[in-house]
């Protein structure tokens, strides 16, 4: 029995404007992926494919062991899918559409929903046409949390929330993510939000996955490095290097590829070492975006997860 | 297919629309009621408050069960759940059929009983009833089919307009089929060849339409 939560492999689907080319993507069971990309830089279109509600045009995909979009029906007993464009019938009540969910899944939790329904405050009776966004939100989480599902599939859960809503979303699914069996795609573009929730982090952009590396690897790999030169001091084209900014006498480096030697590798060109500053995720994932963007259009191609030219 | 999840789906439907169906089968009732009045008046009224009354059922439905699901957004919701597709057209032709068959049934039946119990309409207008209620029928089904296949309140609207004003087009050209309109005025029903064609090509129409619809369905690569 596989151990991947979801493979994707060499998924592609083009639309008029917009083409998402050769996804390569995979989860392990018992993982949590962040999914970070701009507005339209495919991780809608992405998620929907994996639900089986978009066909792609090539490729290969397998949710749980399922082939999609064939065996959707028997992959989706197992999927726990909610969308920021998601709603819940605006007529029925939050406890109309938890006993709806209790009638279909069998693994339905009545009592962890109940709890769902304390902490999120909601209260059963209310009909959805009366709730706020952030409501909606959480009584849309409500349907797919106590569904206890093996796979999590959150498309920019938490966009529009106000910061309160946004903790107890977080704080909601830190707590599912106590469950070592339970396998979470949460896509977002907010980075914090990500930061605090995944231990693998994938970022796409212009259709393209440009990374995807375990969170750790991530932030240990990218550095800013802040030198002092000379207007004689000629810095190497290094490896890893995304962006190398010079004015006057100082010089800042971003780097993807940061080991203790690449500092001795500048001060031995004659640079002097300011600071070498730890770099947040959004910084890289603007920065890798950037780079990423630079490498198409200087060359038409994509770079691969080691900076080298595709 | 998932026959669970697809009465799961209808039960959404009637669920969420059980109160303005519920008024509906009330007019329907009223319009039954006037209908066996011995009054020319009440039958008039009876007759355009039932036929009104299925004519706004079919646009309700084809509007709440299937417009609003893309336009509200819960259609994401629907397709979340475990569903296919072609699961998800099933729940919507099954809805829009029987949530239209009900009020119709009733209207037909009502409508043949009266022009049989009453001693001032003729029985030859069973025939030519009979062929107009049906062509409601198959307008309902042009409609939901568009809409489902199209997704689009636009042509929605549009299939509904054309057909509200093809009715009294396809009553003038009914009454004057031969076979049909000689007949109308007689004081006995004629169920001729020319009525089983006319009854025979709305059926098929109704079949084909359906049958192009789970086609086009199963052909589709994006639902939402």
């Amino acid at each position: 029995m596989s151990d991947l939560a979801f493979n994707l492999s060499g998924v592609s689907k083009t639309y008029q404007h917009f083409e998402l080319s050769d996804i390569n993507l995979q989860l392990q069971k018992g993982s949590v992926m962040g999914f970070i990309g701009a507005n339209g830089a495919g991780k809608s279109t992405t998620i929907r494919i994996l639900m089986g509600l978009i066909h792609a045009d090539s490729g290969e995909v397998n949710v749980l062991g399922h082939h999609m979009p064939k065996e959707q029906v028997s992959a989706k007993w197992k999927i726990g899918y909610a969308s920021e464009d998601m709603r819940l019938y605006d007529k029925a009540t939050i406890g109309w559409h938890m006993d709806f969910m209790q009638s279909i899944y069998a693994d339905w939790d009545a009592d962890y929903a109940k709890m769902l329904l304390q902490r999120f405050d909601l209260i059963p009776q209310q009909a959805i046409k009366g709730l706020s966004h952030g409501q909606r939100v959480k009584a849309g989480l409500l349907m797919v949390l106590a569904r206890r599902p093996q796979l999590l599939i959150l498309d920019e859960p938490t966009t529009g929330l106000d910061p309160v809503a946004r903790h107890e979303v977080l704080n909601e699914l830190m707590d599912v993510l106590l469950d070592d069996e339970r396998s979470i795609l949460f896509s977002s573009h907010n980075t914090g939000d990500i930061e605090q929730l995944c231990d693998q982090i994938t970022f796409i952009d212009k259709g393209r996955i440009i990374q995807s590396q375990d969170k750790e690897t991530f932030l240990d790999s990218w550095r800013r490095i802040r030198l002092d030169i000379n207007q004689d001091t000629i810095l190497p084209k290094l490896q890893g290097v995304v962006e190398q900014r010079q004015s006057g006498h100082q010089a800042v480096i971003t780097t993807k590829l940061f080991d203790d030697q690449l500092s001795e590798t500048y001060q031995k060109c004659g640079a002097v070492v300011r600071a070498v500053e730890v770099m947040t995720l959004e910084e890289i994932f603007v920065a890798e975006v950037q780079s990423s963007r630079q490498a198409v259009n200087a060359y038409g191609k994509t770079t691969d997860s080691k900076g080298a030219i595709a | 297919m998932n026959a669970l999840m697809i009465k799961k789906l209808v039960s959404i439907d009637w669920y969420l629309n059980r109160l303005p169906l519920t008024i509906y089968a009330i007019v329907g009732l009223l319009a039954l009621v006037l209908l066996n009045m011995p009054s020319i008046a009440a039958f008039y009224v009876g007759t355009v408050l039932i036929v009104s009354a299925v004519i706004v059922v079919g646009s309700h439905l084809v509007f709440v069960t299937l417009v609003r699901d893309r336009k509200s957004q819960t259609l994401a919701f629907v397709m979340s759940l475990p569903v296919s597709f072609m699961d998800y057209t099933m729940a919507k032709v099954i809805t829009n059929l029987v949530g239209f068959l009900l009020p119709w049934l009733v209207l037909v039946l009502g409508t043949l009983m009266v022009i049989h119990t009453s001693e001032t309409i003729p029985n030859g207008l069973m025939p030519f009833s009979v062929i107009l209620l049906l062509e409601l029928f198959v307008a309902h089904v042009l409609v939901f089919t568009v809409t489902l296949v199209s997704e689009s309140e636009v042509w929605a609207i549009v299939v509904t307009t054309i057909c509200n004003i093809s009715v009294s087009l396809f009553c003038f050209f009914v009454a004057n089929l031969v076979g049909i309109g000689e007949h109308m005025q007689a004081t006995h029903a004629v169920f001729n060849g020319t009525f089983a064609a006319v009854i025979a090509i709305e059926l098929l129409c109704i079949i084909s339409l359906i049958t192009m619809t789970f086609i086009l369905q199963s052909r589709k690569k994006d639902f939402i």
